[in-house]
């Protein structure tokens, strides 16, 4: 019950993108296709889950004072395997997630993670955060992405779905179109929690 | 002391072991990656080249291309990269040019050109003014306006990267320039010029008896450098071999190439051609000699006086060319004959036919 709290805790009520408001960087610059958006989480998540994992395994043995490079180091690892796994078996979403792949290092979810959850709890409980986290991550940016898709191209995930006739709204592919949509998404879930005093 | 010797020894640890996974992915993916790197190119030739049956990649001079073959073994293109300097740094772009030596494609691969400005290079619709260009053509394509040095630095440098593409990589691809049997070409000296990095090579070549005896250098504006090894080594050369192409000084390859398009220029027409040969002036005898010239029309006809190695007078006596023009002609070309003593004198501006036409009259008069 309770690892099944860690998981739905990042997707819903800690969602990192809306709750915690951590790695808004690569989510207003990726989420310009649903596609996109859904890579990044996932490439994230992967990332998160595995650097949880070992982070959480060496919390006795990684002391304190280095605490952080070490962290740093396993992250960078982990997000460099997955920047050259990525860019051997799907060259197309490599291309398109680019420079933000590299930095899924300096992540604020990440390294956030690892430092207030896997540093000081059990494997299971770690890889089970990890899991919530990226997976929440990987929801918002999708939901964003899908959403500024549709506005800006009239499609999702490459399907056109808005008819012929449909005039685009060019704003939501640019980074100004990032923020308009994050901000209303984030008055919309914040709504949502007032209402049902989930706070 | 010994605390800080733990935290770096274990520091130490998490790093290697960090090294080692690292290592072991890229050994996996670097092998997926350029194979998968080579497949885009072939597909991407086969889209540009429709009767590419067979690839090759080459090294030549440290540059590499990719050259496609058709079934019958005939080269039938070429993509390889090329670079020039921007006003922001190194453009990079690809080539491919078919077996006809034309561009069928330029592309874009990186640039830190000016965002909305020189980076229109990228533009479709700039990239297209290039298709279609033999290295022969004109490079000169429109502009983009706020971005003159990206784009003077492009018409060069695609230019310039097409030429060394073809030099390196398809010799037949370029359109042979005609034969010419040096054995049938007139005494004389002739000039001509030719383009190395630079225009503006300029050779004299001396013809004795169906050989090339000497060839003078004149002028050249590429980079000393390089230019005077090419100028020492290559008309050596020429004169040596009899050949109008020969070894290029190497270091010195467009140099070399410019003097050999020079002395082929001066001797190209010449070849089992009348002579057109320089007119030693000072030689002629005394006398009043009579010619006749073509200007915009044939039958201009002319009276050279000429009195110790000299001409001292020319006598326009006819032509049948429009008199607003001629008139102008016939008032400046032979005073500037005189002047010069060369039958080849600057055109009166706006005149140009006219003028030609009297200075090819007092030629012929002479050349009796």
């Amino acid at each position: 019950m309770s690892l099944l709290k860690e998981v739905t805790k990042g997707i819903f009520k800690e969602n990192p993108t809306f709750r915690l408001v951590l790695g808004t960087c690569p989510t207003l610059a990726v989420t310009t296709l649903a596609i996109n958006g859904l890579g990044m989480g996932l490439s994230t998540a992967a990332v998160l889950i595995a650097s949880n994992f070992v982070i959480s395994l060496l919390r006795k043995f990684i002391p304190d004072k280095i605490r952080i490079p070490a962290y740093i180091v396993i992250i960078a690892t982990f997000v460099t395997v997955v920047d050259m796994l990525l860019n051997a078996f799907t060259p197309e979403l490599h291309s398109a997630l680019g420079i933000f792949i590299p930095l899924i290092v300096v992540n604020c979810i990440i390294l956030g993670r690892a430092e207030a959850f896997a540093s000081k709890n059990p494997i299971v409980a770690s890889i089970a955060d990890g899991l919530g986290m990226g997976l929440g991550f990987t929801l918002s940016l999708t939901i964003m992405g899908a959403i500024r898709e549709i506005l800006a191209a009239g499609t999702i995930f490459g399907v056109s779905i808005m008819g012929a006739g449909y005039e685009p709204f060019q704003i939501f592919g640019s980074p100004a179109g990032g923020f308009l949509v994050y901000g209303l998404m984030m008055a919309l879930v914040n709504m949502f929690f007032k209402k049902f005093r989930l706070e | 002391m010994k605390e800080v010797l733990r935290l770096a020894v274990i520091l130490m640890v998490i790093c290697a072991v960090s090294a080692g996974v690292l290592a072991y992915t890229n050994d996996v993916t670097t092998k997926i990656i350029e194979e998968r790197i080579q497949k885009e190119k072939i597909e991407l030739l086969q889209r540009l080249f429709p009767a590419v049956t067979r690839f090759e990649d080459q090294e030549v001079d440290g540059r590499t291309a990719t050259l496609g073959y058709d079934d019958q073994d005939n080269l039938v293109g070429i993509l390889a990269e090329g670079k020039t300097n921007g006003y922001g740094g190194e453009i990079r772009f690809n080539l491919a040019i078919d077996g006809e030596g034309k561009l069928v494609s330029l592309t874009i691969i990186s640039h830190s050109e000016t965002a909305g400005l020189g980076s229109k290079i990228e533009d479709e619709a700039y990239r297209q003014q290039y298709v279609g260009k033999t290295v022969n053509d004109d490079f000169d394509v429109d502009n983009i306006s706020g971005a003159t040095i990206t784009s003077l630095a492009m018409e060069n440098g695609v230019q310039a990267e097409m030429e060394a593409i073809l030099l390196a990589f398809g010799g037949d691809l370029i359109q042979g320039p005609a034969e010419i049997d040096i054995t049938t070409i007139p005494d004389g000296v002739y000039t001509g010029e030719g383009k190395g990095l630079k225009p503006g090579i300029k050779v004299e070549v001396t013809v004795e008896g169906g050989k090339i005896t000497n060839i003078e250098v004149l002028a050249g504006e590429d980079t000393p450098e390089y230019f005077n090894q090419a100028k020492a080594q290559v008309p050596k050369r020429i004169i040596e071999e009899q050949e109008l192409e020969v070894d290029v000084a190497s270091g010195a390859t467009f140099s070399s190439k410019g003097i050999m398009e020079a002395v082929r220029n001066a001797l190209q027409g010449a070849a089992g051609a009348p002579a057109e040969r320089e007119l030693d002036i000072s030689a002629i005898p005394d006398g009043v000699y009579t010619g006749e010239g073509k200007g915009l029309k044939p039958g201009i006809k002319v009276e050279v006086t000429v009195e110790g190695g000299k001409i001292t007078n020319i006598e326009v006596l006819a032509g049948e060319d429009t008199p607003e023009y001629f008139n102008q002609a016939k008032a400046q070309v032979p005073k500037r004959i005189i002047e010069e003593q060369s039958v080849q004198v600057d055109a009166a501006s706006g005149a140009t036919f006219s003028s030609k036409g009297i200075m090819e009259a007092v030629k012929n008069a002479l050349q009796q």
